[in-house]
C-alpha cells in the first residue's frame, strides 16, 4: 500500500521521469521507436540456416568459395572473376551503370554484402539461393563465359585438395577429355550438342562439381556482413535511452530519419536491418537500354530452374523447405518492370544507383521519387510532398549508414 | 471411414483458394486514427466468428517480412466449431494499393474448427487488411482484419483457438 504522505513526492518522480524520458528520446513516439529500432542492425542476427546448401556455413568450404570467388581462370579470357564486379574496396560492387564481365550486362552490380540474409537475388530475384545465383555468372556468355565442363576442369587442375577437402573425393572422371566450351543450353548451340555427347554419368559428376563451386562461392558471400554505422550508435541511444549516444547525429540527419520513417515513406520498402525487405517494385526508373520488363519475365521460370530450391541439387526437403518458393504468387501482371529493392547500408559509398546506374547521386534517386510519385509512372510510390529541403536532410540521413569500418570505402 | 476421410482431405483441400488479388479500380484509402487489431472477429452478418494465432510464435507479434503460418479457427455464431468450409483469402495494403508477394495455402488441419494458413508475409510494415471469405452450405460471410505489422508488439486479444 503507498503511504498517502508520500505521494507528492511519488507523483513528482514520476513527472520528472516522464520530463526525462521525453528528452532522452528525442521526441520519438512509441511507434516511431520501433521503427527505428527495427532498423538497427543489432537486430540482423545471426543468418539463418540455409538448407538448400549443407555446406553453407563450412568454414573450408568458404575458403575455397573465397578463392574461387578472386580466381579470373574461371572466366573465357582469364581475366574475370567474381570479385570483378563485386569489388572489396568498393562495398563489393563497382562503379559502373552497367556490369562489365567479359562482354557488358544490361544491369549494374548488385552489393552483395548482407545479401545472404535475402530470399531472392538479382536485380529480378531469379535465382531463389545464393549458391544458384553464384552459378548463373559463370555460365553467362556475357559475364565469366565458361562451362561448367570447364569449371570441373579448373577445379581437378588447380583446387583438387582443398575440393576433395571441403567436399567427397572427386569422382572418377577426366573433364579434360571433354570439350572445354560443354554445357547444357536451351539453343541447338555447339555447347549444348557437345554436352548431350559427354555420357550421362559424367554429365553427373560435372553438374555435381558444379553445384559444389557454387555452394562454396555461396558460403564465402555469406561472411560478408554489414558494420554498424552512425545510425546505429544513434538506434542504440534511442532504443536504450542512452542520453549522450543521442549526440551521434546532428540535428539534420535526425529530420532525415524522421522524414525516412514518416512522411517520405521510405521505409515502406526499405525496412529491416537492412533497409531492404528484399522484395520486387515497380519504381517507374526511366529504361535505359530498351524495355527491361524486370521480375515479370522471369517470376514463371524461378521454379523450373535447373538449380532452384527444389531441385535435385538442393540440399533442401522441397515439401516442407523452400517456403519463399512454394508460396510465391508468381502474377506477371504485379512485377512488370520491378526491380529489387537494394539495401541502404553503406549506400551512400557506391553510386551509381538503380538497376541499371540511373543515377549518379541520391540526391537524383530522390528527385526521381518526388516527381513519381502517385503517377502512373510508378505502381506503388506514395511520398507525398516531399520538398528540397526535405530532400537534403534524408540525404543526410543515408549518408549516416555508412559502416564506420568502411567510412571512406569508394571516395 | 479410411475412404471417406481421404474423400474428405481432397475436399477440403479444394475448398481453399485465394482471393483475387486485383486491386485494379481500388483507391488508396488513408489509415483511420484508430485501427481495431483485434485477432477475433465476427463476420459481416454474422454468421461466423474467427481467430487466428501465429504459429509457433511465443509473443504473439506478427513478424514483418518473415513467411510464417497462421492457425486460423472459426466458429458458428452460436459457438460450434466448423470444419470443412471453404476458405479463401485476400490481403492488402489500402495505403498501397497491393497485398502480399506470397500466395498463402489454407487447409483444414482435422482438428474441429481449425484450419493451417501457410505462406502468410507481410513484406512491409503498416496497416494491413486481411479478408477471409468462409462459405458453409451456401451460406457465405466475410470475416476482416486489421493488422499494425512492424509498429510494436500487438497481441493477441483473444486466446481462443
Amino acid at each position: 500500500m503507498i503511504n498517502i504522505r508520500l505521494l507528492p513526492a511519488l507523483l513528482l518522480l514520476v513527472s520528472c521521469n516522464v520530463s526525462a524520458g521525453s528528452r532522452v528520446l528525442d521526441n520519438w513516439t512509441s511507434t516511431e521507436r520501433v521503427l527505428i529500432s527495427s532498423l538497427l542492425i543489432d537486430n540482423l542476427g545471426p543468418l539463418a540456416l540455409d538448407p538448400s546448401n549443407k555446406y553453407a556455413d563450412s568454414p573450408i568450404v568458404a575458403k575455397l568459395g573465397k578463392k574461387i570467388f578472386n580466381d579470373q581462370r574461371f572466366s573465357v579470357n582469364s581475366k574475370v572473376s567474381c570479385s570483378s564486379c563485386h569489388q572489396k574496396n568498393y562495398n563489393f560492387t563497382d562503379k559502373l551503370m552497367q556490369a562489365k564481365g567479359v562482354g557488358l550486362t544490361s544491369r549494374r552490380s548488385m552489393s552483395i554484402v548482407g545479401v545472404a540474409y535475402q530470399r531472392w537475388f538479382f536485380w529480378d530475384g531469379r535465382n531463389d539461393s545464393l549458391w544458384s545465383q553464384a552459378l548463373a555468372p559463370l555460365e553467362n556468355a556475357v559475364e565469366h563465359g565458361i562451362s561448367r565442363t570447364r569449371v570441373a576442369q579448373l577445379i581437378f587442375k588447380h583446387y583438387r585438395k582443398v575440393y576433395q577437402q571441403a567436399f567427397d573425393k572427386l569422382p572418377n572422371i577426366t573433364p579434360d577429355n571433354y570439350p572445354v566450351t560443354a554445357r547444357p543450353d536451351n539453343n541447338d548451340t555447339v555447347s549444348h550438342q557437345q554436352w548431350l555427347a559427354i555420357p550421362d554419368r559424367d554429365k553427373e559428376h560435372i553438374t555435381r562439381i558444379f553445384v559444389n563451386t557454387g555452394k562454396a562461392i555461396a558460403a564465402f558471400v555469406r561472411t560478408l556482413k554489414p558494420a554498424p554505422a552512425l545510425f546505429d550508435i544513434y538506434a542504440r541511444a534511442v532504443v536504450s535511452d542512452d542520453s549522450p549516444g543521442l549526440n551521434s547525429l546532428n540535428a539534420q540527419q535526425k529530420k532525415g530519419l524522421r522524414l525516412f520513417i514518416g512522411k517520405g515513406k521510405c521505409i515502406n520498402c526499405h525496412n529491416g536491418p537492412l533497409l531492404s525487405n528484399g522484395e520486387f517494385h515497380h519504381i517507374g526508373v526511366p529504361d535505359k537500354i530498351g524495355t527491361d520488363f524486370g521480375r515479370s519475365i522471369i517470376i514463371n521460370n524461378i521454379i523450373n530452374n535447373e538449380f532452384s530450391c527444389m531441385s535435385q541439387w538442393s540440399d533442401a526437403d522441397p515439401k516442407t523447405d523452400c517456403a519463399h518458393v512454394r508460396f510465391l504468387d508468381a502474377d506477371v501482371a504485379r512485377y512488370l518492370r520491378a526491380f529489387k529493392t537494394p539495401s541502404l547500408r553503406d549506400v551512400a559509398t557506391r553510386p551509381p544507383y538503380m538497376h541499371a546506374g540511373q543515377f549518379d547521386t541520391l540526391s537524383g534517386v530522390l528527385k526521381h521519387y518526388r516527381q513519381i510519385s502517385g503517377t502512373e509512372l510508378a505502381d506503388e510510390v506514395f511520398h507525398d510532398h516531399i520538398t528540397d529541403e526535405d530532400i537534403d536532410q534524408l540525404v543526410a540521413f543515408l549518408n549516416t549508414l555508412t559502416s564506420l569500418n568502411n567510412i571512406n570505402a569508394g571516395q | 471411414m479410411e475412404r471417406n476421410a481421404i474423400i474428405l482431405c481432397i475436399g477440403l483441400l479444394i475448398s481453399s483458394q485465394v482471393l483475387a488479388n486485383d486491386t485494379v479500380g481500388e483507391v488508396v484509402r488513408q489509415r483511420p486514427d484508430k485501427v481495431n487489431t483485434s485477432t477475433t472477429a465476427a463476420s459481416s452478418k454474422g454468421v461466423f466468428t474467427a481467430s487466428y494465432r501465429v504459429k509457433n510464435a511465443e509473443r504473439q507479434v506478427i513478424p514483418l517480412n518473415t513467411i510464417h503460418s497462421w492457425q486460423l479457427h472459426v466458429n458458428a455464431q452460436e459457438g460450434t466449431s466448423l470444419s470443412g468450409l471453404q476458405v479463401q483469402f485476400s490481403s492488402t495494403m489500402p495505403e498501397h494499393l497491393h497485398g502480399m508477394t506470397t500466395k498463402p495455402k489454407i487447409s483444414s488441419t482435422g482438428s474441429s474448427g481449425q484450419y493451417l494458413m501457410e505462406g502468410m508475409n507481410f513484406h512491409m510494415p503498416g496497416w494491413w487488411e486481411i479478408t477471409l471469405k468462409l462459405s458453409n452450405d451456401g451460406v457465405e460471410d466475410f470475416v476482416h482484419f486489421n493488422l499494425l505489422v512492424g509498429e510494436g508488439e500487438h497481441r493477441h486479444n483473444n486466446n481462443k483457438s
